[in-house]
């Protein structure tokens, strides 16, 4: 568990951070989003220390982080960036073994993290490991970012945009490589972002800020469903947030047997994983009541009619 | 610029041929050279000026006329032929001609002249020389060749006139005679590179961290730069000077500093002189190369857990070191061309050569000062340029 207590940090005249409470559960993703300026940044630096607070405390499962060097606790946190950071004069190689060569791991067992890693983030051994980062795609590099930051296998992950410089095919697909990385390892992540759609699809808990402060933090759901008026409201969007929350629900929630429904013979199918927004489109698509609904294996589980879907949000205003 | 290659339109059709305006130009002045200036001069003895040699009776020679067809497939070559690479051989061939041709005509030419005279090289063979030089850059800078394969092919250059020098073929030029007389000849270039490099060592020590200082503190940046700037700006001969008296009031002082080889004169107010010059290019480019690495790469450093001196051998000063080379190459050129200025008040090095030679009017003793300088500056530019090239290797 991180608990950020009274968190505040000023530099000169100006307040970066006005006294933030923040408790973010182990296990589970926590999103950080607001406009530029609002002090993402600084209240992520200051949980691995790269900034001092001013004022007020961060605890990592009980313990303050200023009871261990900076550089021993950084050891114990993973960070990614944008822009990556990756060292251009390291091979991806050398790049995902920093911190475990600065923790004074083996020959082998370096090797075999890394060898680890690369399999982990769909990126072959022997085509990449010997590479240098300026021949890698900005995908790629990003994956190798992530990869370095898990190395010494930190129990925390802070990432600050990660996904910001990508376009929007391969941001979805390294935001969906993430989740199934994280719920694996079972690991901690707080993540800085500017994306609302990004939170969402992510994140247990969405935090968010605004001029140094925090406004709202809660599940997605929570958020989208009542969210605080004026800034909260205008970020997590007027009509677009029945469709928001359609996206993070799944069909299987709203299968019905097919005989309780009106349908044709030969019904288009959607499969049970899939988020209601998807199937919404795909109704919309084939001009259909209702779709038939398989898993993955190709089995039919039932039916999903219009109807479900949009009476599925009652909240609607 | 003016002076570029164009292709003629429907020219360039045809396979490899083309019309090259630099190349035409130099052919030009080479024929101009070739025709105006004399390639040898005969001298009555080893002070009186020499009277040219005309080149009907060079081209009575055989060896000569080998290298005239040479030139003339040459200049015609870097004009029409667009294959860089054929540019290249040509005029190489042709430079190494020239040097065989002066070398073989020597004897025969001094025959019944007395045993003063001598046969010197003239204006004619180091234009042309010169020229044939600038066409192999050219060929060399088109064919885009990375700085390893330029020293490989300087190495080769080097080494061809070297044989050919120690062949005996050019035992009959004057500038030869002059090098027998030198005994110290090789003795003086070691010398010469110690005083270059004896100087750059300490800048490095002290001008490294300064720099590393500069980037870190506005503060001290403001300070040393402009300090630094000023003590470029004093000329060479004028820094000696100044470093004289002092050196001359401490050894007084402190006699035990003459036991340990410090004079007014001689090596020490010369090495002291180049070192103060090569703080500047030190510790400006360590500055400006450090504060060209990238941000997010120094965050991400700190962000793994490195601690300063990690960030600084591990991240900064690899990052840093190809700007930081370029600055080495900076001061190394000017140090060696320096040390030369600094035979004048005895510090030995080929500069002694060049001002012995300016006293008694021997213009061979002078050039045996001048071009071994000019080989050490360009080769150990070209040695750092490789370095600059590893240096950056795969950074891309
Ligand atoms: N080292 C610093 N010195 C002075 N001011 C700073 C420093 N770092 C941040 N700030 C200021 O603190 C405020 C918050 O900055 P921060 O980088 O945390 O914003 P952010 O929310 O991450 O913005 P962005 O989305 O643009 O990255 C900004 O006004 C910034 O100018
Ligand atoms: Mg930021």
């Amino acid at each position: 568990m991180i608990e950020l207590k009274q968190l505040t940090r000023v530099f000169g005249e100006r307040t970066a951070v006005d006294q933030l409470n923040l408790t973010v559960n182990s296990g589970e993703i926590c999103a950080l989003i607001g406009t530029s300026g609002c002090g993402k940044s600084t209240t992520l630096k200051m949980i691995n220390r790269l900034i001092e607070p001013t004022s007020g405390t961060v605890l990592i499962n009980g313990e303050d982080i200023r009871d261990q060097s900076p550089e021993l606790l950084r050891r114990r946190i993973g960070y990614a960036i944008q822009g990556v950071g990756l060292f251009p004069h390291r091979s991806v190689y050398d790049n995902i073994a920093t911190v475990p060569r600065l923790l004074n791991w083996s020959r082998q067992e370096i090797d075999a993290r890394v060898r680890e890693l690369l399999e982990l983030l769909k990126m072959p051994f022997e085509t990449f490991a010997h590479q240098y980062p300026h021949r890698l795609s900005g995908g790629e590099q990003q994956r190798i970012g992530v990869a370095r930051a898990l190395a010494a296998r930190p129990e925390l992950l802070l990432m600050d945009e990660p996904f910001g410089a990508l376009d929007p095919l391969t941001r979805e697909r390294l935001q969906g490589e993430l989740k199934q990385i994280q719920r694996m390892l079972g690991i901690t992540v707080i993540l800085v972002t500017h994306d609302m759609e990004e939170a969402i699809r992510l994140a247990d808990q969405v935090a968010v800020m605004d001029a140094g402060r925090l406004l709202q933090s809660g599940t997605p759901q929570a958020l989208l469903r009542n969210p605080r008026e004026g800034f909260v409201s205008q970020l997590v969007g007027g009509e677009d947030r029945a469709l928001r929350l359609l996206a993070l629900r799944r069909v299987d929630e709203l299968v019905q047997p097919l005989d309780q429904l009106s349908f044709e013979a030969e019904l288009p199918t959607v499969s049970s994983g899939m988020s209601l927004r998807d199937a919404l489109a795909r109704h919309l698509w084939y001009g259909q009541n209702c779709l038939r609904v398989v898993d993955d294996a190709g089995n039919t589980l039932g039916g999903i009619s219009l109807d479900a879907i949009l009476n599925a949000e009652d909240q609607r205003p | 610029m003016p002076l570029v290659s164009y292709q003629v339109p429907g020219a360039s059709a045809r396979a490899g041929i083309t019309f090259d305006r630099l190349g035409a130009t130099l052919s030009t002045l080479t024929l101009i050279a070739l025709v105006l200036l004399p390639v040898v001069t005969l001298q009555p003895n080893r002070i009186l000026p020499g009277e040219g040699v005309e080149l009907e009776q060079l081209a009575r020679y055989p060896t000569f006329m080998l290298f005239l067809g040479l030139l003339i497939l040459t200049l015609t070559g870097v004009t029409v032929v667009s294959r860089h690479w054929i540019r290249l051989g040509l005029a190489t061939l042709t430079l190494l001609a020239l040097v065989v041709a002066t070398g073989s005509i020597a004897s025969p030419l001094l025959d019944n002249r007395g045993a003063f005279a001598r046969l010197a090289l003239g204006s004619g063979f180091w234009a042309i020389g010169l020229l044939l030089g600038l066409m192999m850059t050219d060929a060399v800078v088109k064919m885009g060749l990375s700085a390893r394969w330029r020293l490989v092919i300087v190495t080769v250059c080097l080494g061809a006139i070297v044989s050919v020098l120690s062949s005996g073929l050019w035992d009959h030029l004057s500038l030869m005679l002059e090098y027998r007389n030198q005994e110290r000849f090789w003795a003086q270039g070691g010398r010469h590179l110690l005083l270059a490099f004896g100087s750059v060592l300490p800048a490095l020590l002290i001008g490294v961290p300064l720099g590393i200082g500069c980037h870190r503190s506005a503060a001290l940046r403001t300070f040393m730069i402009p300090l630094l700037s000023l003590l470029q700006t004093i000329p060479s001969l004028a820094m000696f000077g100044l470093l004289m008296i002092p050196l001359t009031l401490l050894t007084q002082a402190f006699p035990v500093l003459n036991e340990l080889g410090i004079r007014g004169i001689g090596a020490a107010p010369a090495v002291l002189a180049l070192f103060l010059y090569s703080l500047l290019p030190i510790v400006s480019n360590t500055a400006a190369g450090f504060d060209g690495l990238n941000p997010a790469v120094i965050d991400a450093a700190r962000g793994m857990g490195m601690n300063a001196r990690q960030r600084l051998w591990q991240v900064q000063l690899p990052l840093a070191l190809p700007v930081m080379l370029s600055g080495l190459r900076i001061v190394v050129t000017m140090n060696i061309g320096l040390v030369a200025v600094a035979g004048l008040i005895g510090g030995g090095g080929y500069g002694t050569y060049i001002f012995q030679g300016l006293g008694q009017t021997a213009t061979d003793l002078v050039l045996l000062g001048t071009l071994p300088t000019i080989v050490l500056a360009f080769v150990a530019a070209l040695v750092i340029d490789t370095l600059i090239e590893f240096s950056r290797k795969e950074r891309g």
